[in-house]
């Protein structure tokens, strides 16, 4: 019988800790346990043995930390491993479990292992355990949902075995990332995974609280292997190891609740399992319920679609949008970042990312924004391209169950997306429309719908990871377009019983004053039970509407939300606003006053010269600013305000500039040095050599003497500017000062940091030391005298 | 030898004194606006951080300008001067954890002042959660200051054989880089001497 064949219908007990039965046959602190699998194989057998008869139905093999970052003879301790595993064997319904922790390394972008890497990293000892002859794989005392993630794509991708896997919660029921369990449970079923759960790190008792949330959520059987109760202090109040028995009876609890693996974790022994057994031994075995949520993840919050409307915000999408297209075209993802963490703060519950553009590569630009917003935004994402290899690539970075958008009718679009829902896991939007085009009917679209549904679920892809979009066409070329739509959106959910989304901005297309078009249109389809909408956070029509509904249809406990955002947006007095505009440009500068230094500039832009500004009114007000800073009359704080007025400030005017923008003073490249991952510092730095009309080539943070070099190179820059925080890496600012007084001896190179002194910086040859920010803006003006 | 957890689940429980925030930030003198931005900031910092420790307590052998942890041996003046009189120590680290540092650099996306403000902030509330953590090692025994690497000539090299024995990666979530820089930065490791 296969492992998943038992499973239907029994409880499977796994063993438990292997580390302490080790340190009981006298392994050393430190030593290397996958080792013992080829020095004591004997022993590996003897512990195995003890958990089976102890009624572990799952020898779980001593390949915890079997990678190549710890290990150099992958196959050969694996094999050996997953034999003295088998060797235990005495009878029926005993399996053998390849068992794959953790590298010990974060991955990108919390820390610096390559995704990629990971995978490489874990398929070596997928391949290895297959070959074996392991019954199954468990992946295990995983906190990051990344790793996590390519070690079951590594599993996925070179074996055919069934896939458990198991994730570490802290004692507020959360991921190191923050995520809690609906969202793992997202990911992990999205993924494909045989059996889900948590071990290590809390105790039975403790992990009792968070195992109704696992069950709740999961359609496949949930696995619990706890600790034996490691001492623990959890709000001053300390818990203790828990005896055998004590553990037994807890997960006793937890197999009413409907776990149905059950196992123990460090500190567990087979008397503990012993215990468990004979506790397990009076229950009967609680079938599983498939669950009907529709649920999109990140590595650290999950979204539901249920009775609210999911707000999905759209500023992320080149059409229309001519200073999104020229940041795609210069690869500015700090602009994208912004605009994300903007939909974030208003309100958005799900980011829309197309980066669509003929002239650029949509794999790799595509790739790239999902990374650099999945680094600062914990909102998931739906990824929108019409190009199967872009989409491709971007499920495979993506950290989460991502939101897919889309596939449609097309037998050829069918083809090419849902064999990647199957593989990544998703939940992917379905267009109605098919070769045929658009169907001007409700039920026409409706039949398309359903066809997609249908073919779905040849994939295996279920009908809750499917939501429909029945399209919307502009009123203005059609003017039953609009009703057709909503008649769609009832037909569709009511008959198919699948979620419904929709793009609402293009009905109003052609028309004036398109968000009034858009926000009725909106409101209807609220009414209609529409469960999400593609639109723009910022306006605050559509969002009155969205808290203004909710409230009214009984969906906002004590009309809290709406009494929030009311108060957070008060109504503005256009009366009273226009009095305050009595302040100068330079004076809005020096007190930090943004929206002022905006009217004043938008004012003075008019009718005067722009570089006049800049020179005449935006400078001396920085200088003073400076001066009073050096003085020490103010601090960084006032100084960073005032740099932040004038950035505005600069916009305003730039946007007049134009192509023809004379006003630059020269080039200066900054870098925060290879192994230093902190750059506050150097930002803040950057922005005042910004202010101060420098350009400035920002190579961010941990970056190679190399790099440095050859954007030296490219952009002709006079000055480098370094950064460094720790002792550590002022080794590696000293490389890079050498290299690049070799490759380019006329470039002055200036260095700050924490960690640096005058003394320091002469030391690494560096030209000059420059203590704060200002101290940079001199130097710089100096050398572009 | 097995490290103990510390967690706790409200970090409103811990003070975040605003003067130190201005120390911080490198400001003498206050003004409203700024200490409107620091309040908010405040506010806003608890929601991002999960605040987990990890010690263990150990006997300690201190010889001239040698501490030996049993699991590592340190060389510094200035540690075996503060740990002179001590025959055990609690060894910690403690930290805010990674989503704290996203919510950094985040704000620090949307305005400067606003990131810098966040980053004293978090800083302040590292420093205040190693301060409880003091005050429970405190309740049974009389204590030395807290000494952490880098802290005069003790050697930041030895943050890794102390993220090793306290398991941290485990335990608190912490990773070290090749250029031994803790991932959260929010974290601390630190050497407490017991009288
Ligand atoms: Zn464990």
């Amino acid at each position: 019988m296969s492992v998943l064949t038992y499973l239907k219908n029994n409880f499977l007990i796994f063993d438990g800790g292997m580390g302490t039965e080790l340190q009981k046959k006298g392994i050393l602190p430190g030593e290397c346990s996958e080792l013992w699998n080829k020095e004591h194989p004997e022993v590996i057998t003897d512990i195995h043995k003890g958990y089976f008869s102890a009624g572990a139905n799952v020898a779980t093999a001593n390949t915890f930390g079997a990678n190549s970052l710890k290990i150099s003879n992958v196959e050969e301790i694996v094999t050996l491993a997953i034999n003295n595993a088998k060797n235990a064997i005495t009878k029926e319904n005993q399996f053998v479990a390849l068992d794959i922790g953790p590298t010990g390394k974060l991955l990108k972008p919390l820390g610096n292992l390559e995704f990629e890497d990971a995978i490489k990293i874990f398929s070596q000892t997928v391949i290895a355990g297959d070959k074996a002859g392991a019954d199954l794989i468990i992946i295990e005392t995983m906190s990051d949902p990344y790793e996590l993630k390519a070690a079951v794509l590594a599993a996925k991708e070179n074996s055919k075995l069934p896939i458990f896997a198991t994730f570490v919660l802290d004692a507020t029921g959360k991921t190191l990332t923050g995520a809690d369990v609906e969202s793992m449970v997202a990911l992990l079923e999205g993924l494909g995974v045989d059996a889900i759960g948590v071990n290590c790190s809390l105790g039975a008792e403790q992990l009792k609280l968070f195992v109704p949330k696992i069950i709740n959520a999961s359609s496949v059987p949930v696995i619990v292997n706890p600790n034996a109760g490691m001492p623990v202090v959890v709000d001053g109040k300390t818990f203790y190891k828990q005896s055998p028995k004590e553990f037994a009876l807890a997960m006793g609890d937890i197999a009413e609740m409907g776990a149905r693996v059950l196992g123990g974790c460090c500190g567990t022994t087979p008397e503990h399992i012993k215990e468990l057994t004979n506790v397990i031994k009076t229950k009967k075995a609680k079938p599983i319920e498939k669950k009907n949520f529709t649920v999109v993840s990140s590595y650290s919050r999950s979204c539901c679609f249920n009775a609210k409307t999911v707000l999905i915000g759209e500023r992320i999408n080149p059409t229309g949008k001519p200073k999104l297209k020229e940041a795609l075209r210069n690869q500015d993802f700090d602009y994208i970042i912004k605009e994300a963490i903007g939909q974030e703060e208003h309100g958005a519950n799900i980011l829309d990312v197309n980066v669509g553009l003929p002239e650029i590569d949509e794999e790799l630009t595509l790739v790239r924004a999902v990374k650099e917003i999945q680094e600062i935004s914990t909102l998931p994402l739906q990824l929108d391209t019409s190009n199967p290899i872009a989409l491709e690539s971007a499920l495979r970075v993506y950290n989460g169950k991502a939101l897919i958008n889309s596939v449609n009718g097309k037998k050829e679009s069918m083809e090419a997306i849902l064999p990647l829902v199957e593989k990544y896991g998703g939940v992917v939007v379905a267009l109605t429309l098919d070769e045929n085009g658009i169907p001007d009917t409700a039920i026409g679209r409706f039949e398309i719908a359903k066809r997609i549904v249908e073919k779905a679920f040849e994939y295996g892809i279920d009908k809750k990871d499917i939501i429909v979009d029945p399209l919307c066409l502009t009123v203005s070329s059609d003017k039953n377009a609009p009703k057709v739509t909503l008649e769609s959106i009832e037909l569709i959910k009511n008959n198919l019983g699948v979620k419904t989304s929709l793009g609402i901005s293009n009905v109003s297309f052609g028309l004036p004053q398109r968000e009034v078009v858009n926000s009725v249109f909106f409101s209807h389809a609220l009414q209609c039970g529409l469960d999400a909408v593609i639109m723009n956070p910022y306006s605050e029509l559509m969002q009155k509407i969205y808290y203004a509904h909710n409230t009214l249809m009984g969906l906002d406990e004590n009309c809290q939300e709406y009494i929030n955002f009311a108060s957070n947006n008060p109504v503005v007095d256009s009366k009273t606003t226009n009095n305050s505009t009595n302040i100068t440009l330079d004076g809005a500068i020096v007190k930090g006053l943004k929206n002022e230094a905006q009217k004043c500039a938008e004012t003075l832009s008019v009718d005067m010269n722009p570089l006049e500004i800049i020179n005449n009114i935006i400078i001396p007000a920085l200088n003073q600013v400076g001066e009073k800073y050096e003085k020490g009359q103010i601090f960084l704080p006032q100084l960073l305000m005032s740099a932040d007025t004038a950035t505005i400030a600069f916009n305003v005017i730039k946007e007049k500039l134009g192509e023809n923008d004379s006003s630059q003073k020269g080039e200066i490249v900054l870098a925060t040095v290879k192994g230093d991952i902190h750059d506050i510092g150097k930002n803040i730095v950057k922005v005042i050599l910004e202010n101060y009309g420098f350009k400035v080539y920002d190579l961010g943070k941990d970056v190679s003497p190399e790099s440095v070099v050859e954007c030296v190179k490219m952009s002709g820059a006079k000055l480098v500017g370094l950064s460094a925080l720790m002792t550590t890496t002022v080794p590696a600012m000293e490389e890079t000062i050498k290299l690049l007084k070799k490759e380019n001896p006329a470039t002055k190179v200036m260095v700050g940091g924490a960690v640096l002194t005058e003394e320091y910086a002469k030391m690494i040859k560096a030209d000059k030391y420059a203590k704060d920010a200002m101290e940079s803006v001199r130097y710089a003006q100096e050398i572009y005298k | 030898m097995l490290p103990i957890l510390i967690q706790l689940s409200d970090s409103r429980q811990l003070t975040i004194s605003k003067k130190e925030v201005l120390r911080y930030l490198g400001v003498k003198e206050s003004n409203d606006q700024l200490d409107d931005l620091i309040e908010k900031a405040i506010d806003s910092v608890h929601s991002t951080v999960s605040l987990k420790a990890s010690y263990i307590r150990v006997p300690i052998l201190v010889e001239g300008e040698e501490v030996d942890f049993g699991f590592d041996k340190v060389k510094s003046q200035s540690l075996a001067k503060n740990l002179k009189e001590c025959k055990e120590a609690f060894v910690f680290v403690a930290s805010l954890g990674v989503l704290n540092d996203k919510a950094i650099e985040k704000n620090f996306k949307l305005d400067r002042l606003n990131g810098a403000i966040f980053d004293c902030v978090s800083t302040t509330l590292i420093e205040s959660f190693c301060d409880y953590i003091n005050e429970y090692f405190g309740e049974k025994n009389v204590l030395r200051p807290r000494f952490s690497p880098g802290y005069g000539d003790f050697s930041i090299e030895h943050q890794r054989s102390i993220l090793s024995v306290l398991d941290a990666y485990k335990n608190v979530g912490i990773t070290l880089t090749d250029s031994l820089m803790m991932i959260p930065s929010k974290s601390v490791t630190a050497v407490v001497g017991i009288l």
